[in-house]
């Protein structure tokens, strides 16, 4: 199971959007109606495919609660990219994205390539926000853009994917320097990863966020 | 007499009848009568001779070559009855028939003859040095062993039949080539036919000299210059008696020698029928060539031997003029070859179905070769022709040009060499793939072995089950916290400080647990774990390690159950499944030990709520590091014990050793993960402490 890469993905967005589910869906190819309230941050990992690499995405999922804000925001940093999720049939979640685009945007790397996912295309009935407007904001931010559905598995694959694709067209154009941890990306383990010891990645940043 | 030089006989007197009208003596016509009547009878005996000396079919052989001769005297007698330059040629070799018919009646021996011996040597070495030095130019190229020549004779066959879609001059001219490329190609198989060729050589060269010498004084006693070089040849013709059987057991040799081959280690079936082909087409080819190289010789003989002492007088007696027309005639020379190849071809379709009678597989082949070698035969005699200004100049140019055909026109003949020379390359490319095979199976095992180390290796495993994310995590909080400490600690003043100070450094001491090499006792892990967390007071539930330490415990209480029930289920249990189950156990319940810490730091931060104190916060989770880590103890000890059951009653100690003390490391190493997340907390309770103090409201 060694990889040629390892990215860094970090998924934020208000609570109860579906990050945790969307998560689930892509690694477990499951869903749960019902999911726990994130504490904090959990993960998830796995192998993708891309240009005939194996590329390994680490996924930090991270909690939506506003209380959680202060903690998640100190895990964004060292993220290659983000998944950035609303629900479809919440406006209030549309409307939050640009305080999350910003948190993101001031607590990662520039670098860092986002996807704007409208969560729940499977519920139609219930939309309150169009694909349209989602389009139009992804446009307006540089953002990738795409309606997904934890539940049918529509579009989840390719959400992830397509980030991790965008990264990987970044690594070979150069933007991204992979030999800097803090930008998200490892250079796979030849084989057998020696001890995982106490590896820190780039998270010694100097100016954490506002822990108040 | 000997084949060849019974043909060479015959053939000098076949141009001797042919030049028969434009004789120049009366004498020489007088001769020429009596000598060919002399060959007719000789060639009647000499058959006869062969068939008793050899086998029939070969002597068969000879009389087509004859009766082959025969059409050629025909051939030729009408079209050299006109050409004037004609007489110049065949004049010698009237002279030559003359010698051989009176060598026989009257042995001449004379003072002369021992001059002309003398000459003769020394002419001979010289020649010989000179052939020698085209020889082993010719022979770098021309490997003289019997696979070359095989080659070289498939090759050949291969010209032919190219030459059966396309007989163009050229075409011929490169076969010619070929052919004194096999001619002196056997030359350095034999060396007798070497000294047989250059000693006729050599006495054609004899009779030039001798004709330089004498024909000045008397140029018009042809006959009489004749009867002197009669001795030459008269030396020549037992060397060539003698050294025919020679040659003969040469050819033999070769034949065994490929047979041998065939029947032995040739791995391909074509490749021995196509040795068998070109084994049986050597013996007769060389004998086909055996004979055209007594023709040729003659031609030689004939061609440098008398024309260049003729022209010699002629420069004296006919004028420039003269010489122009006979140049002309020389160059209208050419074209006769090809009718005369058309008769030549005729008698050999003859011969060659004879042939075909006796070996009907390779009859085809035969026709071809037949008529590449009559073709060769004819085209070489009028390249001799035509060059024949000095028999030292036409050696030097007939090997130059098989140097060069070889070298240019031959490059399949390397390929042929390599063919079937480098046959161990066959193998060594099997072996090749054999080893790469051998290569990949090899990388398949090592990935699979890889692949099992994994579900070995307590890293990969802690990474699997998010542990090494946690504890990156957990790193993030940690050292942020620590450096928001630092901030605050700085920005405070130092009141504040002092009134802080004590619940830090008590915290402090919490976290320096004592290292506890004590034997881990059995202790109700479930219970204590729960303890720790209630008493922790986050919320968080010990859910996820009380569910692996079931699961855990389980599969030992099963294993030790089943041991007592019925040793024979113990024994056959795989140390390494014991071994990979073990440190999966410990890689999940450190990876949950880790997951447990890093929530309890985040909301250690989070909760501000004053109910739990950060000193009782910090007891439980020293607590509960405690209990971890006595869990990995107890739990390597019994699966060693597991493993160590098995190796007893396995008597696999040797497998079971290395497998208990991994276990015993990644229990350590489990340990030490624990208590790094432990530590790492640290900064977490200072800073929640700092930031929940009453002092920095």
């Amino acid at each position: 199971m060694s990889y040629a890469y390892l990215f860094k993905y970090i998924i934020i967005g208000d609570t109860g959007v579906g990050k945790s589910c969307l998560l689930l869906q892509f690694t477990d190819k499951r869903f749960q109606p019902v999911h726990d309230l994130t504490i904090g941050v959990e993960f998830g990992a796995r192998m993708i495919t891309i240009d005939g690499k194996q590329i390994k995405l680490q996924i930090w999922d991270t909690a939506g609660q506003e209380s959680f804000r202060s903690i998640t925001r100190s895990y964004y940093r060292g993220a290659a990219g983000a998944l950035l999720v609303y629900d479809i049939t919440r406006r209030d979640t549309f409307n939050h994205l640009t305080t999350w685009l910003e948190d993101a945007r001031q607590h990662s790397n520039s670098n860092m390539v986002i996807m704007l996912i409208g969560n729940k295309s499977d519920l139609e009935a219930r939309r309150e926000v169009k694909k349209e407007e989602g389009e139009a904001f992804a446009r307006e931010h540089g953002l990738i853009f795409m309606e997904t559905s934890a539940k049918t598995a529509a579009n989840v694959e390719e959400a992830f994917i397509n980030t991790a694709k965008e990264i990987y067209q970044k690594i070979q154009d150069g933007v991204f320097d992979i030999n800097n941890e803090a930008n998200g990306i490892k250079i796979g383990p030849q084989h057998s990863p020696a001890n995982a010891n106490l590896t820190s990645p780039g998270g010694g940043g100097s100016q954490g966020g506002g822990c108040c | 007499m000997s084949d060849s030089d019974d043909d060479a006989a015959f053939a000098s007197a076949d141009e001797g009848e042919i030049n028969d009208p434009s004789a120049v003596g009366g004498m020489a016509t007088q001769k020429i009568k009596e000598k060919k009547e002399n060959v007719e009878q000789m060639t009647k005996q000499e058959p006869q001779k062969q068939a008793s000396g050899r086998n029939e079919g070969k002597g068969k052989n000879k009389k087509k070559k004859k009766g082959k001769n025969g059409g050629k005297e025909t051939g030729g007698k009408t079209l050299t009855d006109e050409k004037l330059s004609a007489k110049n040629l065949t004049e010698e070799k009237v002279v030559k028939a003359e010698e051989r018919k009176t060598e026989k009646p009257d042995k001449i021996q004379s003072e002369t003859d021992a001059q002309k011996t003398q000459a003769i040597t020394k002419i001979s070495t010289l020649v010989d040095d000179k052939k020698s030095q085209d020889n082993s130019d010719k022979q770098s190229d021309i490997n003289s062993d019997k696979q070359s020549q095989i080659s070289l004779d498939k090759q050949s066959q291969d010209n032919s039949d190219k030459q059966k879609q396309d007989n163009s001059d050229k075409q011929s001219q490169i076969n010619s080539d070929k052919l004194s490329q096999i001619s002196s190609n056997k030359q350095s198989i034999s060396q007798d036919i070497h000294k047989t060729v250059v000693s006729e050589v050599n006495s054609s060269k004899t009779d030039q000299e001798d004709s330089v010498t004498k024909i000045p004084v008397k140029p018009d006693n042809v006959s009489n210059n004749n009867i002197v070089t009669e001795s030459p040849e008269s030396v020549t013709i037992p060397r060539e008696r003698d050294h025919t059987p020679e040659q003969e057991e040469v050819l033999e040799n070769l034949t065994s020698a490929a047979e041998e081959q065939s029947s032995g280690g040739w791995g391909w079936g074509w490749g021995s029928s196509l040795l068998k082909t070109a084994t049986s087409s050597v013996s007769t080819f060389t004998h086909q060539v055996g004979d055209g190289f007594t023709t040729l010789m003659d031609t030689v003989e004939t061609s440098l031997g008398a024309p260049p002492p003729e022209e010699m007088v002629k420069d004296e007696t006919i004028s420039d003029t003269e010489k122009d027309e006979k140049k002309e005639t020389r160059a209208t020379n050419k074209p006769e070859s090809q009718p005369k190849t058309e008769a030549q071809t005729k008698t050999l379709d003859e011969k060659t179905n004879t042939q075909t009678a006796e070996g009907a597989d390779r009859g085809g082949w035969f026709s071809n070769i037949s008529s590449l070698v009559q073709n060769t035969v004819s085209e070489s005699i009028g390249v001799l022709e035509t060059i024949g200004t000095g028999s030292l100049d036409v050696m030097e140019k007939i090997g130059k040009k098989t140097y060069s055909v070889i070298t240019e026109h031959d490059p399949g003949f390397r390929k042929a060499r390599q063919f079937l020379g480098n046959k161990g390359d066959k193998q060594n490319l099997s072996a090749l793939l054999r080893d790469a095979k051998d290569e990949t199976d090899q990388k398949i095992e090592m990935e699979k072995e890889s692949e099992e180390a994994r579900k070995c290796h307590f890293g990969c495993l802690f990474d699997d089950y998010q542990g090494l994310a946690h504890l990156e995590a957990l790193e993030i909080l940690s050292n942020q916290s620590e450096k928001r400490v630092q901030t605050l600690l700085h920005a405070m003043s130092e009141e504040t400080i002092s009134e802080i100070k004590p619940e830090l450094l008590q915290i402090k001491d919490i976290f320096e647990i004592d290292e506890n090499d004590d034997e881990a006792t059995e202790h109700d892990f479930v219970k204590l774990v729960t303890d720790q967390l209630t008493e922790l007071h986050l919320g968080t539930t010990p859910d996820k390690l009380n569910k692996v330490q079931e699961k855990t415990r389980k599969w030992l209480i099963d294993f030790h159950s089943e041991s007592g029930d019925d040793k024979t289920t113990t024994i056959t249990r795989d140390p390494k499944e014991i071994h990979r189950l073990a440190i999966q156990s410990l890689a999940e319940l450190t990876s949950k030990s880790v997951e447990q810490f890093h929530k309890a730091g985040e909301l250690i931060l989070l909760q501000k709520d004053g109910e739990k104190s950060y000193l009782d916060r910090s007891k439980a989770l020293a607590g509960l590091t405690e209990v971890l880590c006595t869990e990995v103890g107890i739990l390597s000890t019994k699966f060693s014990h597991c493993l160590n059951t098995v190796g007893e009653s396995k008597e696999l100690s040797e497998v079971v050793n290395p497998l208990v003390t991994n276990i015993y490391l990644e229990a350590t190493n489990s340990s030490t993960y624990i208590q790094d997340a432990f530590q790492l907390l640290l900064p977490v309770l200072q800073n929640a402490v700092i930031q929940n103090s009453d002092v920095l409201q």
